[in-house]
């Protein structure tokens, strides 16, 4: 199916690792669908959809969040499934659109868990975390993907500081995003001088936890204001792809990628712009090499060519660098990035000439890895 | 401590950890609980720090893999090398593997 709604409205909340008594996950949330709002030049009375997720709007739903916001709504969707629930958001919402089942839906993500509250979700984050792997002090995702990273090193023989580029490639991003929590540029030095969080990944390769919202609203007719609309030409999702068996340097990609592809008439050298979903930089890498952006799965080689060009992946500084706000609106600040870049609004970070990125999604850790992943080719015209 | 219970289809002889409900391999739903069998450490991370904790000593966590084709997440002494074939044994139902 092609799909033919576009995303009118993009915005978003302050991103901050120490939020304020008033920077609660309902005011940041508020002030994302404000500043969405705006952008689409729509009114609160012409959403008719909404979709969210949240980690911290717990014990509120999504009907209560409609109710507080004052939506008057035919469709309505909670969607709990981490990193990858923007994307899933995303394909609900344009299959939504596309049966005329709502005509503006406002996509919405945040959270302010506050870092005990995130390390609480971290251990508990199902039965096999909470039963088989808190007990070791396993110091949740970051234990689990510093075993995959290491697999990772082994069969693409990378050394720790070949990943080096790609954080500094991303920091370059994140100190032309006003709202990216990091915005320090970063050497090479100081990457390999990193304290250690879990072997081998250290304090640069774990994502900084923040308090934030983001927004995007889709619709069934164009935003006016704008010279260029973004549409979703391809959209495609895998879950439990291997049963937890394989060793997680692959991802349910490779279950769909031709098809991803073909479906928008592209290949992977017409992809202008990427937002890869960044918890590691091992997933990021995992997911370009699934999506055939890496040249004969050398990673070695790609990473060090990072060097040398302005690599555009992840332009808002992703995760890594802007920051956390639950892995949810992380997911959805991609989708919205790669939306700006295609319609020309990313300010300094402009790339010249984008018309086509991809945007994936990626999450919930069942046991040794990630089950969920999706990736969507948008395009701007 | 007591060995580790893997879970082994009925029909099939597949085994898994943790438990499942049917077999990925054949459907089955019928499980027997074994002791799980020897494995092979094949990463090892320190895990330095914890959110939320100040006091946190590091300790270590392994992938360690058996010859039936289960990969686990276990946690081991401090001594422990890759290569090394371990028992594997149930900390309250948490893994932790030992010579
Ligand atoms: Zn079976």
């Amino acid at each position: 199916m092609i799909f033919d709604s576009r995303i009118v409205g993009i915005g978003q909340s302050i991103y901050t690792r120490h939020p304020g008594e008033d920077q609660t996950v309902h005011n940041l949330m508020r002030d994302a669908t404000s500043n969405a709002l705006r952008d689409a030049n729509l009114d609160l009375k012409d959403i008719d959809g909404l979709a969210i997720a949240s980690f911290s709007i717990s014990p509120d739903s999504a009907i209560d969040i409609a109710w507080r916001f004052g939506l008057s709504l035919n469709w309505l969707l909670q969607d709990p499934n981490g990193g990858s629930s923007a994307m899933n958001m995303l394909g609900h919402a344009s299959r939504a659109i596309q049966t005329g089942a709502a005509k503006n839906i406002l996509i919405l993500a945040g959270d302010a868990t506050g870092l005990e509250g995130y390390a609480k979700i971290a251990n508990s984050y199902n039965s096999a975390t909470r039963d088989h792997l808190s007990p070791l002090g396993h110091g949740g995702p970051n234990g689990v993907y510093s075993l995959v990273t290491s697999r990772q090193m082994k069969e693409y023989n990378l050394s720790k500081s070949d990943y080096a580029n790609l954080l500094i490639s991303q920091r370059n991003w994140a100190s032309k995003n006003p709202y990216a929590v990091y915005k320090d540029t970063l050497t090479h030095e100081e990457y390999n001088a990193a304290p250690m969080v879990a072997d081998p990944l250290c304090r640069y390769d774990c994502v900084p936890v923040v308090a934030g919202a983001y927004s995007i609203i889709l619709s069934a007719e164009d935003n006016k204001k704008l010279e260029k609309q973004v549409k979703v030409r391809s959209f495609f999702q895998s879950f439990n792809y291997d049963n937890q068996e394989g060793d997680g340097t692959r991802t349910g990609i490779i279950n769909f990628v031709d098809k991803l592809y073909d479906q928008a008439k592209l290949s992977p050298s017409d992809i202008d712009v990427y937002s890869i979903y960044d918890d590691y930089p091992a997933i990021v890498l995992a997911q370009l090499n699934d999506l055939k952006v890496i040249k004969d799965s050398n990673m070695k080689e790609y990473l060090r060519n990072m060097n040398n060009e302005i690599i555009p992946i992840n332009t808002w500084g992703g995760m890594l660098s802007a920051g956390q706000p639950g892995g949810m609106a992380g997911g959805l600040n991609g989708i919205g990035e790669v939306a700006l870049q295609l319609q020309d609004r990313a300010g300094n970070r402009q790339l010249n000439n984008a018309k086509y990125g991809i945007v994936t999604g990626y999450g919930m850790t069942l046991y040794r890895h990630g089950g969920t992943v999706s990736a969507a080719i948008l395009e701007g015209e | 401590m007591e060995k580790l219970q893997f879970f082994e289809c009925n029909k099939c002889s597949k085994q898994t950890f943790p438990k499942k409900f049917f077999c990925s391999n054949c459907g089955n739903i019928d499980f027997d609980l074994i002791d799980a069998p020897e494995g092979k450490i094949k990463e090892i991370s320190v895990i330095r720090h914890m959110l939320g904790n100040k006091d946190w000593q590091p300790r270590k966590i392994a992938n360690i893999q058996t010859d039936t084709g289960v990969s686990l997440t276990v946690g081991i002494e401090d001594n422990i090398q890759i290569g090394d074939i371990l028992n594997i044994y149930s900390k309250d139902g948490a893994p932790f593997a030992k010579k």
